[in-house]
C-alpha cells in the first residue's frame, strides 16, 4: 500500500484546482477518492506521479471540469418537469388573461389593466425565461444555443415595451428600438445563415427571414419619427401659446372695462380666487412638462416645448395629488357659489372626476385651464355689460 | 460484460439509495467499490457520474452528510434522511415494477421464472 504524504495531496488538489474546479464540496469528494484509489492499488514504492496520471484520465473525457459541469446542471435542472409544467401553465396563464384584458379594455370594464399587465408581466418573466432556459438545455451545440438567445432576448424586450408603454413607465420607445435593432442585425443573420445552408431548411429559412423584415418594417411605418415627434410638439405648444395670449388680452379689456378698480377680478372674489388657483396650477404644470412657468414668444427659439406627458406622472407626488383636490374643490365651492350661466362647466376636463386625472394629459389640461380663464374674464365682462 | 452507461445513469440514483439503505454511511469511494464486488465488476460507476448525482440526491434533501477529517483529507460521508428512506423505498419498488414490464415488453426468457 502507497503512503500518500501532504505534498503528494497538495499536488492533486492543485491539480484539480487548476483544472477549472470551483464547487469546493465536489474537490474534496475527488481527492479523496483519488486518494483512496492511489492508496489501495499503488504498490508501495510506485511511482506516484505516473500512476496519477495515468487513472486522472479514467475520470472524464475531456478535463475534470465536465464532472463539475454535469453536477450543476443536475442542480438546475433538478425541477426539469416542474419547470416544463410552470412554462406550460404560465403560458396558458398569459395567454388567456391577456385576451380578456383585451376584451374588458374594448368593452370599456373595469380590470382591463390589471388582466393586461399581469398577463404581460407573467409572460415577460416567467413564460419567455423558462421557455428559453428549457429550449437551450435540449440543444447541443453552441451555435443553436446562441441562437435561441438572440432570439430571447428580443422577444422578451418586445413584451416589456408594450408593457411600459400602455403603463407610460419610462424607456418603453428605446426597449422598441432595441428589439427592431438586435432582431435585425443580430438574430436575423445568425438565423439565416445557420438555417440557409441545409437543402431541407432552406426554403423556410428564407421565408421566416422575409417575415421578420416585413414585420420589422410593418413597426417602423407605424413609428413617429423623432422629427415629427417634435414638430407636433411645436405645433402644440403653439396652440397653448396662442390661447394664453387670448387670454392676456381678454385680461387687458377687463381691466380697460373696470376703471374703478385695479384688479381685473375684484369685484367677484370668489371669481378671483378661483382664477388664481387655476394660474397656480398651470404654472406648475408648465414647470413640470416645459420646464418653464410661463410661456413666452421666444419659446421655439429657447426650445422650450410643453411635452407630452401624461398628468398621472405629474400626481405622482403626494403634495401634486393634494393641489388637484384642492383645485377640484376650489372649482365646487365656486360653483357653489354662482349662478347659472356663471359657472365653470368641468366636464370631460381634468378637474371632472379624480379617477380620470391619471389618464389625462398634461397638454391637455393646461389649455383646459387657459380656456376656463377665459371664460371666467368673459363671464366678468359680461356681468359688467349687464349693469 | 460491461453494462452501458446509458443504462447506468437510469438506475443510479436508486442504487446510491439502497446501498445507502443498507450500510447506513457510506463515501463515494466506498460506493463505486461496493457496487463492484456486489456485481462481480458489471457496474462500474463512474466518478463523473457518481458524484454529480450525490450531489443532486444532496440538494434534494434526500441524503445528510458528515465530514470527518484524515490527516490533510475530508471525507464526506454521506446518509440517508428521512425522505431519503421514503424515497429509497419507493425508487426500489418502481425500479422492481420496470422490470417485470420490461420482461414481459422484451419477452425475456428468465431463468427465475
Amino acid at each position: 500500500m502507497f503512503i500518500l504524504t501532504d505534498e503528494h495531496i497538495d499536488f492533486i488538489l492543485k491539480d484539480i484546482k487548476d483544472n477549472g474546479l470551483e464547487n469546493e464540496d465536489l474537490i474534496l469528494n475527488l481527492l479523496d477518492h483519488i486518494c483512496c484509489i492511489i492508496e489501495e492499488n499503488l504498490e508501495e514504492n510506485g511511482n506516484f506521479e505516473e500512476y496519477y496520471q495515468s487513472i486522472k484520465s479514467t475520470f472524464y473525457h475531456k478535463s475534470y471540469l465536465e464532472i463539475e459541469e454535469e453536477t450543476n446542471l443536475l442542480l438546475t435542472f433538478k425541477n426539469y418537469y416542474a419547470m416544463k409544467k410552470v412554462m406550460l401553465f404560465s403560458g396558458i396563464f398569459s395567454a388567456s388573461i391577456l385576451s380578456l384584458g383585451i376584451i374588458f379594455k374594448f368593452m370599456h370594464w373595469p380590470g382591463a389593466s390589471i388582466g393586461i399587465v399581469l398577463s404581460l408581466g407573467v409572460l415577460s418573466f416567467v413564460f419567455l425565461p423558462l421557455l428559453f432556459t428549457l429550449r437551450v438545455k435540449e440543444k447541443s451545440n453552441t451555435r443553436d444555443k446562441i441562437l435561441l438567445v438572440a432570439g430571447a432576448i428580443p422577444a422578451i424586450l418586445m413584451s416589456l415595451s408594450v408593457l411600459f408603454k400602455i403603463q407610460h413607465w419610462p424607456y418603453a420607445n428605446i426597449m422598441g428600438y432595441l428589439t427592431i435593432l438586435i432582431l435585425l442585425f443580430i438574430y436575423l443573420p445568425l438565423f439565416y445563415t445557420s438555417g440557409v445552408k441545409h437543402q431541407e431548411t432552406k426554403i423556410n429559412t428564407i421565408i421566416t427571414s422575409i417575415i421578420i423584415i416585413v414585420g420589422c418594417g410593418l413597426f417602423l411605418t407605424l413609428v413617429v419619427t423623432p422629427k415629427t415627434q417634435k414638430a407636433q410638439l411645436v405645433k402644440a405648444t403653439a396652440n397653448i401659446y396662442r390661447s394664453q395670449q387670448i387670454l392676456e388680452k381678454e385680461k387687458i379689456l377687463l381691466l380697460k372695462m373696470n376703471n374703478s378698480s385695479a384688479e381685473s377680478l375684484s369685484n367677484n372674489s370668489n371669481s378671483k380666487i378661483i382664477f388664481d388657483e387655476l394660474d397656480l396650477f398651470k404654472t406648475k404644470l408648465l414647470k413640470f412638462s416645459a420646464g418653464i412657468e410661463k410661456l413666452d414668444s421666444a419659446f421655439i427659439a429657447n426650445k422650450y416645448y410643453i411635452e407630452d406627458v401624461m398628468l398621472g406622472d405629474y400626481l405622482n407626488g403626494q403634495k401634486e395629488e393634494e393641489q388637484l383636490i384642492n383645485l377640484r374643490q376650489a372649482v365646487l365651492v365656486y360653483n357653489k357659489s354662482t349662478l347659472g350661466n356663471q359657472k365653470i362647466n368641468i366636464e370631460t376636463t381634468f378637474l371632472d372626476d379624480e379617477s380620470t386625472g391619471f389618464i389625462q394629459r398634461v397638454p391637455t389640461a393646461i389649455s383646459e385651464i387657459i380656456q376656463i380663464q377665459i371664460q371666467l374674464i368673459q363671464s366678468q365682462r359680461e356681468l359688467m355689460a349687464i349693469k | 460484460m460491461i453494462y452501458s452507461s446509458e443504462l447506468i445513469k437510469g438506475t443510479l440514483k436508486t442504487i446510491i439509495l439502497k446501498l445507502l439503505k443498507d450500510n447506513k454511511r457510506m463515501y463515494g469511494y466506498e460506493i463505486t467499490q461496493t457496487v463492484k464486488e456486489l456485481t462481480a465488476g458489471k457496474i462500474q460507476l463512474t466518478e463523473g457520474a457518481l458524484y454529480p448525482s450525490l450531489h443532486a440526491l444532496e440538494a434534494d434533501g434526500l441524503l445528510t452528510t458528515e465530514t470527518e477529517y484524515i490527516g490533510k483529507r475530508v471525507r464526506k460521508y454521506y446518509s440517508l434522511s428521512q425522505q431519503g428512506k421514503i424515497e429509497s423505498k419507493q425508487k426500489v419498488n418502481e425500479f422492481s415494477d420496470f422490470l417485470n414490464t420490461m420482461v414481459y415488453l422484451l419477452d425475456i426468457k428468465t431463468n427465475f421464472a
